[in-house]
């Protein structure tokens, strides 16, 4: 063994160091030891860190995929025209200048918007191409259909009232608001969004848990190596830092998997999807989100292995200081 | 530097490690603390270095009672302390180089700082080549010198020694009881505990003997 050269230092300059990194510089650096730390740890262990990792972007999948499906089935019904108004059909002993007459009286009421009256003719022409027979060569003289008005109410119209007053009209044979099964479906739509919250939350709940917990068995793991660092000068945020970093490669990791298997899925189910949407005349394919919402899903989800870590190290770490 | 007023300390459930123990040990003064296993030297070194708390009378470090000081300050204290221990406490998953490295890694040094000081200081203990390697491949005697390199990197005010030629032959043990004194000699307040009484009787240092709980100045 060497010996130590031989001059004497002053005592105050023993132990100057201390204090000799602090400030920003030191915490930059503190940073990128725990950054390359953890990343480190991760691939030295790459089958656990693995399979954590899938687990998490399994758990991610399901609610993600859910919420892309409801979306984009809220946004198709968006699409549909919808003729917000009442259908007022006549009787059919009544003539085109009735009609008219009645449709002009109508459009005057403070609760109506706008009237447009629908002849038989039309009708039957619009119907008939609905059900896909058109000129399979009913004439005029055999169209049953009455004369119709389109009534668009005024925004604050009480559709009921008016309903009801309409049909005091003798004219007016029956008014349909035409409105139950587009409120029925939103309603379901609305119901998809709710369990697709409701799945989402529970499955966030799951992905905190798991990423809690392999960071407490890495802490475990570690226990010998968190001693001798709180042995050695380490405060509780140093020796933390690097397990917070693994919560975040976690979840950053686990949302990308997430991303990567929701798109393999929408590949999967595109050809059937594209039947099926083909069939109604609509179009409707399961996209890939956008690149803004992945950015903010993968800094989610690493915000959220950040709190995983905090949860699991915190309640970890007391033993590594003097007990009183 | 190091003062102890009537400390005792006691494990829940044992009798008292400690009873009565009141020393001084001045800024760069040196001194041996010996006594059979189980006097309680291991606790006394234990206490300075906070790893417990006493559970009576006061200990100071620098003038401070370290019993009021909070667990956020205990890192700052342990900082201007080197401890070896016998069973060296070395980082198995890290590298000769990064095991010596951590005392100036948590006090946020540069690398090229680093680098050279870690360099240095495995050149005084003559383990410059094996920096690459793992502490399980070098034997035990080499694995205790790792643990003094770390202890001393950072320059510490105090270096205390736990029964540091707990395993090493008499020759090695001569040696390293010398670069104690050496460092001693600039500047460094050195406590070292050990039962090896032939070895430091030759040292011509302060003697302490603990002996059922209680210090006696040899």
């Amino acid at each position: 063994m060497a010996r130590p050269r031989k001059n004497k230092r002053s005592s105050q300059q023993v132990g100057r160091l201390a204090v000799a990194g602090d400030g920003f510089r030191a915490w930059s650096r503190h940073h990128g030891y725990s950054f390359f730390s953890s990343l480190g740890e991760l691939i030295r262990r790459p089958v656990s860190a693995g399979m954590t990792v899938v687990v998490l972007g399994l758990a991610l999948t399901l609610p993600l995929g859910l919420f892309l499906v409801v979306g984009q089935i809220s946004q198709l019904t968006q699409g549909i025209d919808r003729f917000n108004g009442l259908s007022v059909f006549l009787e059919t002993s009544v003539t085109e200048d009735e009609a008219i007459r009645l449709s002009s009286e109508l459009s005057t009421w403070s609760e109506i918007l706008a009237v447009d009256p629908i002849s038989p003719a039309e009708g039957l022409t619009e119907a008939l191409g609905h059900l896909g027979v058109a000129g399979t060569g009913f004439g005029p003289e055999d169209n049953p259909l009455p004369w119709v008005l389109e009534v668009s109410p005024a925004m604050e119209a009480n559709l009921e009232a008016l309903s009801k007053r309409l049909m005091e009209e003798t004219a007016i044979e029956q008014v349909i608001v035409d409105l139950a099964w587009l409120a029925r479906l939103d309603l379901l739509i609305h119901l998809g969004e709710r369990v697709v919250y409701v799945v989402g939350v529970l499955l966030m709940l799951a992905f905190l848990f798991v990423i809690a917990h392999s960071i407490r068995m890495e802490v475990h793991h570690r226990r010998h190596q968190i001693e001798v660092m709180a042995l050695v000068g380490a405060t509780p945020a140093f020796i933390r830092r690097p397990f917070l970093y693994s919560g975040f490669w976690f979840g950053v990791s686990a949302a990308i998997l997430a991303l990567v298997f929701v798109v393999l899925a929408g590949w999967g189910v595109s050809a059937p999807l594209r039947g099926l949407a083909d069939s109604y005349q609509i179009s409707l394919a399961l996209n890939a989100p956008s690149v803004s919402a992945s950015l903010g899903l993968i800094l989610g989800m690493g915000c959220l292995g950040i709190l995983g870590a905090w949860v699991a190290v915190s309640q970890q770490l007391s033993g590594a200081w003097p007990r009183d | 530097m190091i003062q102890f007023d009537r400390v005792a300390k006691q494990y829940p459930g044992t009798g008292l490690a400690l009873s009565d123990v009141s020393f001084t040990l001045e800024r760069g003064q040196m001194a041996f603390l010996t006594g059979h296993s189980g006097a309680g030297k291991s606790t006394l070194l234990k206490l300075i270095a906070l790893l417990e708390r006493p559970t009576r009378g006061q200990v100071l470090f620098d003038g401070r009672n370290v019993a009021k000081l909070s667990t956020r300050h205990v890192p700052y204290l342990r900082r201007q302390i080197g401890v070896i221990f016998q069973d060296h406490r070395l980082l198995s998953d890290q590298r000769v180089f990064d095991n010596v490295a951590l005392p100036l890694v948590i006090a946020g040094v540069s690398y090229t700082e680093i680098k050279r000081r870690v360099r240095a200081a495995l050149d005084k203990v003559g383990l410059l080549e094996k920096e690459r390697l793992y502490p399980h491949m070098l034997s035990g005697g080499e694995q205790q010198r790792v643990g003094i390199a770390r202890a001393i990197i950072a320059k510490p005010a105090v270096l205390l020694a736990d029964e540091p030629t707990g395993n090493l032959d008499p020759e090695l043990s001569a040696q390293l009881m010398q670069f104690f004194v050496n460092l001693n000699e600039l500047g460094v307040t050195v406590l070292v505990a050990s039962h090896d009484v032939d070895l430091i009787a030759r040292l011509n240092q302060p003697v302490w003997v603990l002996k059922e709980g209680q210090l006696t100045h040899g």
